[in-house]
């Protein structure tokens, strides 16, 4: 599959967090950044298809939604 | 989309046969599942009820996937890739697989990416079950889980793939050396596996 290269321009609190997540997950700024696009398309799609989107805590199984204003 | 050469071993010769696997399920993947998978999946049920009335291990099987279905809800998804494996003309397998929404389970790779399979089936007459007694090929489930180990690690995530199994493929998964973690109830009670960047090496290297 072929690829395209673009510039990205972040703050420094933007490019921290990009760092900071290439540690923990032990990915590529590359790979971070893709897989960011690919939950916040996910996100997207679900939501069109009429689903919520929920964080649920494991131990109490609170739910909480996340607001997404349309 | 890309194709890459493999290899499946004949049923009925026991010579390896040139296959291909394709990174897409397109327009004719989904004539041969319609016009092949689904008749002869029906024909595989009704041997399996005359010689083993009551086998609740193949309940799951009288569901078959919607192929057209899914391929078609996972359109420009850019989470989901979906493969398929062509050998003499027709579709032997496909895959569909997320690479963003799940995470690893094991502890030593826990929360880590992982590709998760969504869905991998067989064609019928490829399917080790009671009443198919000669499979028309023999490696297409370890090929398909072969290309999920492959994005895996393309993915930067290090080969690291997970699944929930139907009853009637759990011994397969554990025999390609993935971790049983038991059943979810949050999935259907299924059982999920999962496999570490070592087991993926493990398993590639055979």
């Amino acid at each position: 599959m072929s690829k395209r290269t673009m510039t990205l321009n972040l703050t420094d609190a933007e490019m921290k967090a990009v760092e900071d997540l290439c540690n923990r997950k032990d990915l590529s700024k590359t790979a971070v950044i893709r897989q960011a696009l690919r939950l916040y398309q996910t996100v997207e799609l679900r939501l069109e298809r009429g689903d919520k989107f929920y964080f649920e805590n494991e131990s109490t199984h609170d739910k909480a939604e996340v607001m997404m204003l349309s | 989309m890309s194709i890459s050469k493999t290899w499946l071993l004949c049923g009925r010769t026991s010579a390896l046969v040139e296959a291909e696997v394709h990174a897409e399920i397109g327009e004719r993947q989904l004539h041969d599942w319609s016009a092949a998978w689904r008749p002869a999946h029906v024909a595989a049920i009704e041997r399996l009820r005359r010689t083993t009335p009551g086998n609740s291990s193949h309940v799951l099987e009288e569901h078959p996937a919607d192929w057209k279905s899914k391929a078609a809800s996972i359109e420009g998804w850019l989470a989901k890739t979906s493969f398929s494996l062509m050998c003499q003309d027709m579709t032997q397998g496909m895959m569909i697989v997320d690479s963003a929404s799940r995470r690893a389970r094991l502890p030593s790779q826990h929360n880590k990416e992982s590709i998760y399979i969504d869905y991998i089936e067989a064609a019928p007459w490829n399917r080790r079950v009671p009443g198919n007694p000669q499979r028309r090929f023999q490696g297409v489930g370890r090929t398909l889980l072969g290309q999920a180990i492959l994005l895996s690690k393309d993915e930067g995530f290090e080969g690291r793939i997970g699944l929930h199994s139907v009853p009637g493929a759990e011994r397969f998964y554990e025999s390609c050396g993935m971790t049983r973690l038991g059943h979810d109830p949050k999935t259907l009670n299924l059982c999920y596996f999962e496999m570490t960047a070592q087991q993926a090496n493990q398993f590639i290297s055979e």
